[in-house]
């Protein structure tokens, strides 16, 4: 008990000791200065009218939304978008899902297999095909339309060989076209057709003329009337040939 | 019949058969090819450069450089690789230090004939160092203009672009080759030839004994004859026809420019030369007109995609144009 009372004593003394020595070492001023009341005149500050005026006028500041008037498209997808989501709330909804994303997904095996395969999609639907990729006029004379012996005539009247020539190449054509022995194109060359005769000897033959075509229309070469009438002699030699 | 012969108005004897012993020179070593061979020629004769496209290993390399050895030149070789620089093909200057100034050190690319191999082995920034030089035939650098000498013949090699680690190539660049030679695999007749070839003939002792044919002077000679050679109007309203199709056909989104119907026309005259005439004729055209025209096209994506090349729509256009006659 005595030990409690000593403990109790010695706080009580180092208490006392310290708020003495605070005493001691505390400002000389501090109890001296005094609290003076703001007496100041306070002038209040306003808005100005003017700028508050022009912000508020400012489409920023508009929170008040307006009410747009839905066009007929937008209430019509609104429609479908509501009955799809109705539909598809329904019971065995998901059944008819699936039946209708099998459908779309052959339709798009059909499109690609057709794509793929190059085939004209348009030609398969309707009788009308679309024209082709080429859209490139054809500018040539119709052999099958020419009086070749009227045009032959007047050539060789009027001295000019070269042409008189070249309407006996283009008959020549013709007759091996009407005879079936080449497929007349515009747009093949004289070579082609050479390569399409079968027979050698009329192959050969039709071969040289055409060396002789080929100089004199293609080769800018004079062509005299002696000249002339040896090719002549040996178009018409071919045509017996070919008959 | 006895045909009449014309007299030839240009003398064509040398060409002809400095040609001829060229085609059979490269005959001893490369089987098969024709085509290739003969473009080549053309393209030499025509005063254009060269690409030839294939997978490797079909001769492509070899021709070019058994081609170069026909000609008695200067002949350099570029090996295109992804890190090449400009500086390396056209050369730089360099300090020279006794003289107290700068010299220029050309590059590999001042030849009369340059094999560029595996062109688009390169990105786009080496490949425009080739645009001045291939179009222009001279080199611009830190302000001097270094002029090529005649004959100045590119050959490019180059593997199709789906291969790995190669660059398309610009369109600016394709527009300056003459000739994009395609050349594809040998028949199994031609291989079977190659092998026996190569069991019995010593391939490298066959290259170097090759002797040249031509030199520099014969061909700047050569190449006077075939643009002198002549060509009816009708057959230039022809080609034009022909071009002018490539920029309004639907599967073009691309077509080729002035330039293609210029290299149709001095090709098609080498063409003829070759057959020993001095005019050209509407098969002429229509046989340099794919290789002319192939690089030149870009195809829209749509038909890409569907497998089109860009052969098949020339021979659509061709197919679609009366033959003059």
């Amino acid at each position: 008990m005595w030990k409690f009372r000593y403990i109790l004593w010695l706080l009580c003394c180092s208490s006392w000791l310290s708020v003495s020595a605070y005493a001691d070492h505390a400002p000389a001023d501090q109890t001296a200065k005094i609290v003076m009341p703001d007496s100041s005149a306070v002038t209040p500050r306003q808005f100005d009218q003017a700028s508050l005026d022009s912000y508020k006028a400012r489409a920023d500041f508009q929170y008040d939304e307006q009410r747009v008037d839905l066009s007929w498209w937008q209430r019509f997808k609104q429609w479908l978008a509501y009955k799809i989501a109705e539909l598809m709330s329904r019971e065995g909804s998901h059944a008819l899902l699936k039946n209708v994303l099998v459908v779309l997904g052959i339709a798009a095996l059909l499109y690609l297999v057709i794509k793929l395969l190059g085939m004209d999609a348009a030609g398969i639907f309707s009788r009308k095909s679309r024209t082709s990729d080429l859209g490139v006029t054809e500018h040539t004379e119709n052999i099958h339309g020419i009086d070749f012996a009227a045009e032959l005539q007047k050539a060789m009247e009027n001295g000019n060989y070269r042409l008189a020539v070249r309407l006996l190449y283009l008959d020549c054509l013709k007759k091996l076209s009407d005879s079936g022995l080449i497929h007349w194109q515009p747009a093949k060359t004289n070579a082609a057709y050479v390569g399409e005769l079968e027979d050698t000897r009329v192959q050969s033959e039709f071969k040289r003329l055409t060396r002789q075509f080929e100089y004199i229309w293609y080769g800018d070469f004079g062509v005299n009337r002696q000249h002339f009438n040896q090719l002549h002699e040996a178009f018409q030699q071919f045509d017996e040939e070919l008959k | 019949m006895e045909e009449q012969h014309f007299e030839q108005r240009t003398d064509l004897s040398g060409l002809t058969g400095a040609i001829q012993q060229i085609r059979d020179l490269l005959a001893t070593v490369i089987v098969g090819q024709q085509q290739m061979v003969d473009l080549l020629i053309a393209g030499i004769l025509a005063d254009g450069h060269l690409l030839i496209e294939g997978v490797p290993g079909v001769a492509k390399t070899l021709s070019a450089k058994l081609i170069a050895q026909c000609i008695d030149a200067k002949f350099s070789r570029i090996q295109f690789t992804p890190d090449l620089m400009p500086s390396d093909v056209l050369g730089t200057s360099v300090f020279n230090p006794k003289e107290n100034e700068f010299s220029f050190k050309p590059g590999p690319i001042f030849g009369h004939i340059i094999l560029v191999d595996e062109i688009n082995r390169s990105p786009a920034k080496t490949q425009a160092a080739l645009f001045e030089v291939m179009e222009e035939r001279q080199v611009t650098l830190d302000g001097h203009t270094y002029p090529m000498e005649e004959p100045f013949v590119v050959l490019a090699t180059q593997n199709p672009i789906e291969q790995e680690g190669t660059y398309r190539l610009p369109e600016a660049q394709l527009d300056r080759f003459l000739f994009k030679i395609e050349v594809g695999y040998p028949s199994l007749e031609e291989e079977t030839q190659i092998l026996a070839y190569h069991h019995t003939q010593k391939l490298d002792e066959k290259i170097t004994s090759i002797k040249p044919i031509l030199t520099t002077a014969d061909i700047r000679n050569y190449r006077k004859t075939v643009k002198s050679l002549h060509i009816e109007d009708k057959l230039l309203e022809f080609i034009a026809r022909i071009v002018h199709e490539t920029r309004n056909h639907k599967s073009i989104y691309l077509g080729a420019s002035p330039r293609a119907s210029l290299a149709i026309a001095n090709s098609a005259k080498a063409i003829a030369v070759m057959d020993d005439r001095d005019f050209i004729t509407p098969d002429d055209v229509i046989r340099v007109a794919p290789a002319v025209l192939r690089h030149r096209l870009i195809l829209t994506p749509e038909r890409e995609m569907e497998g089109l090349t860009a052969d098949d729509v020339v021979s659509q256009i061709i197919k679609g144009i009366a033959v003059p006659r």
